[in-house]
């Protein structure tokens, strides 16, 4: 123990003394290690972190499944008869996201409710801190009204104020009674503010409407793949009972909160490593360096006792403490990195608000330090205390010279870097080159100038249809009015936010059983919603003032709805049912471009419009569309809302740009660590072979001197001395290029529109580290190419 | 105490092989002050080095005391060394990290003694030396003579019964090399066998018997005092 301390406090001198050896060693792995610590602690918290519910290894979602559409939330009778299949789950419950205008309080709010089934809260393990959950049959519609407050909204809302139970909410214009307070620690897989019943009227029990998450945890005992056996054969019988298609799939509920998270954040991971590997390199390339000039001093103490283990030992105490000064710096690096990560994909990635450089994660990164510590320094030190005692005693004061076999261990390292940094470098040009190509996507709308808010009317004040369409009628005319507005229309799904309806519908003269519908993605419209958003008519008109609530009912579709169900004919004049809350067929009168409302990577789907003013609706999202300063436009909106309704709030504020740049956010965040992650790599490799070549040139000065003095111009040096290091560069760009080959298929699932071997990148990035490098071998070539004879065999 | 026989050493050069050093017999009484000498590239510092166990590349038979050291292996021959043998070197090599008072520490580390015995051990040997004054100075803080002064120091500081000086005076000011060479000589009277490779024949007469070596072989055997 007393020789270990003595072993670091040599190791802390030495560093102290080669100050500038340790400050480059050491941000070298604070950038290796830094990186992977920011990286693990989004797949710690994401990907590896059990939901925090109970029991959360037996959760499962429930999911409608139709072979020619894919997975879809479920119905409510699919909800009914899924939970009675006890042979799998031991509960099962369900919820949909909605909001609800808050009244009676300071100002009129719109707040987010989670409606759920009585028993969701203790699916999930969430007992209120104070008062009581939903009893059995609190979440029927006849039920006397109650809420549970979610901890936050508490707080904010109402100060935490205790005596709150018992007291009575005005919500959608309805007395609620809050009966609980959820406590802190509970976070609910979406941002909510109140739990209500679920309170389903006949009006939305249907099978064809798909709207719902079904939650349910497995017996004990039961694994996924079992339950997901004994789901199939439940599957067939009630296919079978209710003449249907539709099926059940299972998904842990982690891979389903996580979703589309877990590639990207496994590749990134990936590049991490490569990164942290490349650091590696460096560092042992330092390190030999280093283990050269100080065989006389290992000599020194090999002839005064010392065994070749305890030499070993005092190396690596030295390597682990650069290693260790390293992670340090990287830990800060990476809180730093994490909180600048988080802040930029808030929302936009599931869990991240759970992202956090805790003990977990800590500990990750002293066991990388550790192992980093070892992988770079093992190597160097066998070097070190391998050489020939009396070689190096001999040798005088002198630092000692470099052997053949540490020259070839130094270019290998070499090899290995540029191989490495080209794998990353193709993993970020491919990433980019898929960003570029999903930004020239068409979009068919334009989110520019935009602003939109969501407006939910309460059925209690606004029960019939009439007065819906008054409330929107009258609201939209004052919009229009502000100053600097161009067009004003409604919506009850923006473009890119991931919101929308779909399910299934009637297509005239495609002969389809009831149960078996094709799905569409349905949204209502109204007002110059088109207009508004810049979606382009392809054919026949859009809804105008001759579509009125008595006028024949009317429809729009999507270019892949026309592609789908009437191709190669027109398909204005068709007529096809809506099939929500719509009575009769819809006449097809327009065709516009296709738009995808469920972000910009997700693959275009049929979709059918109606016009608002013959499907009204509570709920509505409000589009704006100004020529002035959209700044200004929230409080002035607000303002013509209130003008109409006092007592009516508005939610969501953004603008359409706001929302297309959430929808790529998770994108934009990847492109850009895996670009970030790429330059650094680069700028190791640069480092790299720059220390490398200069390191040959310093030992090489006599034989330079001599080619000199025999008559070598300037030329003969450079291409000597550049000639060395480009065969070290073209032989890791082999390996890299092979290795990239193999390794980029497993990003297939992360790149849009380019293939995982795409020549461009793969190109494009051999040239670039091409460059890079010449430039890391032209400088000390320079520098070799100023070498005075004379001088050179003097000082030798 | 020691004892060569047939001792050689050399390296495969291309298809033939070069020889350092060719049939060595020779055998080295304990208290004995031996002085090698030769032209360079006569084998004498390979010498030196087969006999601290430096080297181990070489074939023949070579007996320390009772121990059969060509029979031995590495890891034996390191604890042997530690036992036995100091070393002096005509660079010094002084540890340019580590104070005065931690380069005589340093063989001491190497032989798991407790910290306090370790200290007391330096503190004596600072003394017997006095150089109590220079411990917590670097070696770049001191001159040249003072630099072997310590070197000699740290080679003995574990009572070597041999002590291995390759040239120690070779990079120090005549005055210097005296008082060098002096101590060599008070450490041979006190008992410690000296074997030293020297080009200067002043020094070398400190030596009871020179052996001249050429070429790696044995040329010739003195004794100045006979």
């Amino acid at each position: 123990m007393e020789t270990l301390w003595q072993d670091l406090r040599y190791a802390a001198r030495s560093l102290r003394k080669n100050a500038g050896f340790t400050a480059v060693a050491v941000l070298t792995l604070a950038l290796g290690i830094g990186a992977n610590t920011a990286i693990f602690s989004f797949v710690y918290g994401i990907l590896l972190r059990p939901l925090p519910y109970a029991h959360p290894e037996r959760l499962v979602v429930l999911e409608d499944y139709q072979a020619n559409y894919g997975k879809a939330p479920s119905s409510y009778p699919e909800y009914v008869d899924w939970k009675d299949q006890k042979q799998i789950f031991e509960q099962v419950d369900t919820f949909f996201m909605s909001s609800a205008a808050l009244t009676g309080t300071r100002q009129p709010e719109q707040v987010r409710v989670v409606q759920a089934s009585a028993g969701l809260a203790a699916l999930l393990g969430a007992q209120p801190f104070l008062g009581r959950s939903f009893l059995g049959d609190e979440d029927k519609p006849s039920a006397p009204r109650v809420v549970m407050l979610e901890y936050g909204f508490w707080q904010k809302q109402f100060g935490g104020d205790r005596n709150i139970i018992g007291q009575t909410l005005q919500i959608e214009a309805n007395p609620y009674t809050v009966i609980g307070i959820l406590p802190a620690s509970f976070h609910f897989e979406r941002p909510a503010d109140v739990w209500m019943g679920l309170r389903l009227d006949e009006s939305i029990s249907e099978r064809g409407l798909h709207y719902l998450t079904v939650m349910g945890r497995l017996r004990p005992g039961l694994s996924l793949a079992a339950a997901r056996q004994e789901a199939a054969s439940v599957e067939k019988r009630l296919q079978e009972q209710r003449k249907t298609t539709h099926g059940l799939r299972l998904t842990d509920a982690q891979t389903f909160r996580v979703g589309d998270a877990r590639p990207s954040l496994l590749a990134l991971l990936g590049a991490v490593g490569f990164l942290l590997l490349i650091a590696c390199a460096n560092v042992a390339n330092l390190l030999l360096a280093r283990a050269s000039a100080r065989q006389r001093e290992m000599a020194v103490r090999r002839a005064l006792g010392a065994s070749r283990g305890r030499l070993i030992r005092q190396l690596l105490t030295e390597s682990l403490l650069l290693s260790a000064l390293g992670g340090a710096l990287g830990a800060l690096l990476a809180w730093w990195g994490v909180d600048l990560m988080t802040a930029a994909a808030a929302h936009s990635i599931a869990r991240i608000e759970e992202v956090r450089l805790g003990g977990g994660v800590l500990l990750f990164t002293l066991f990388v330090s550790v192992a980093t510590g070892v992988l770079f320094g093992l190597a160097p030190a066998l070097r070190a205390t391998q050489s020939s005692l009396g070689a190096s005693l001999k040798a005088g004061g002198r630092s000692g010279s470099e052997g053949a076999h540490s020259r070839g261990l130094r270019s290998l390292l070499v090899v290995s870097e540029v191989a490495l940094s080209l794998v990353l470098l193709v993993g970020a040009g491919l990433m980019i080159h898929s960003f570029t190509r999903l930004m020239r996507v068409p979009r068919g709308f334009d989110s520019s100038g935009v602003l939109s808010f969501q407006v939910s009317l309460p059925k209690a004040r606004y029960e019939k249809a009439e007065q819906q369409r008054q409330f929107f009628q009258a609201t939209l005319e004052r919009l229009r009015a502000l100053p600097g507005v161009t067009s004003v229309g409604l919506t009850s799904a923006l473009p890119a936010s991931g919101d929308g309806a779909n399910g299934g519908v009637g297509v005239e003269g495609l002969a389809a059983d009831p149960e078996n519908l094709p799905m569409a993605e349905k949204t209502i419209t109204g007002g110059n919603y088109f207009s508004a958003m810049r979606i382009p008519l392809r054919r026949g008109r859009y809804f105008s003032e001759k579509d009125t609530a008595t006028s024949p009912q009317t429809a729009i579709v999507n270019e892949a709805f026309a592609r789908r169900f009437f191709p190669n004919q027109d398909p204005i004049g068709k007529r096809l049912d809506f099939m929500w809350e719509t009575k009769g067929m819809q006449e097809i009168v327009g065709v516009v471009a296709d738009v995808n409302y469920h972000g910009m990577e997700s693959q275009i789907t049929p979709q059918i419009y109606v016009p608002y003013v013959q499907r009204p609706d509570p709920y509505a999202t409000i589009v704006v569309r100004s020529s002035g300063d959209l700044a200004a436009l929230p409080a002035a909106a607000r303002e013509a809302v209130l003008a109409v309704d006092a007592s009516q709030p508005i939610s969501d504020v953004r603008t359409a740009d706001a929302v297309v740049a959430r929808s790529l956010a998770p994108r934009n965040l990847s492109v850009t660590l895996f670009a970030l992650f790429g330059g650094l790599g680069l700028a190791l490799v640069a480092v790299g072979i720059f220390g490398v070549i200069s390191y040959s040139v310093s030992q090489r000065t006599r034989e330079i001197g001599v080619r000199v003095a025999f008559g070598a111009q300037q030329r003969d040096i450079v291409n000597l001395v550049v000639g060395q290091g480009l065969r070290l560069v073209v032989a890791g760009v082999g390996v890299g290029l092979l290795a990239s080959f193999v390794l980029t298929r497993l990003m297939a699932g992360l790149l849009y529109s380019v293939t995982p071997t795409d020549p461009v990148t793969f190109g494009g990035v051999t040239v670039l580290l091409g460059a890079i490098a010449l430039a890391a071998c032209y400088v000390p070539a320079r520098r070799a190419m100023r070498v005075d004879a004379m001088v050179a065999l003097r000082y030798e | 105490m020691i004892k060569l026989h047939n001792v050689e050493k050399s390296y495969e050069v291309g298809a033939g092989r070069t020889w350092v050093l060719r049939r060595i017999d020779l055998e080295i009484k304990e208290g004995e002050f031996l002085t090698i000498m030769g032209p360079s590239g006569a084998g004498k510092s390979t010498l030196l080095a087969i006999l601290g166990m430096l080297d181990g590349a070489w074939t023949g038979e070579y007996n320390l005391f009772e121990h059969a050291v060509h029979k031995l292996k590495n890891q034996q021959r390191v604890e042997l060394h530690k036992r036995y043998i100091g070393f002096v070197f005509q660079q010094y090599h002084l540890l340019d990290n580590l104070t005065v008072a931690e380069n005589l520490d340093l063989p001491l580390s190497y032989r798991d003694l407790k910290k306090s015995e370790r200290q007391s051990t330096v503190a004596d040997v600072l003394d017997r030396f006095q150089i109590v004054g220079k411990k917590d100075l670097y070696p770049s803080q001191l001159s040249g003579g003072q630099q072997q002064l310590v070197a000699v120091a740290r080679a003995v500081i574990g009572n070597p019964k041999v002590l291995l000086a390759d040239e120690p005076t070779g990079s120090l000011h005549s005055s210097h090399g005296k008082m060098i060479m002096d101590l060599l000589k008070e450490l041979n009277r006190q008992g410690t066998t000296i074997i030293q490779v020297t080009h200067n024949d002043a020094w070398a007469a400190y030596g009871g018997r020179i052996l001249n070596l050429l070429d790696g072989w044995i040329a010739k055997e003195d004794r100045p005092g006979a």
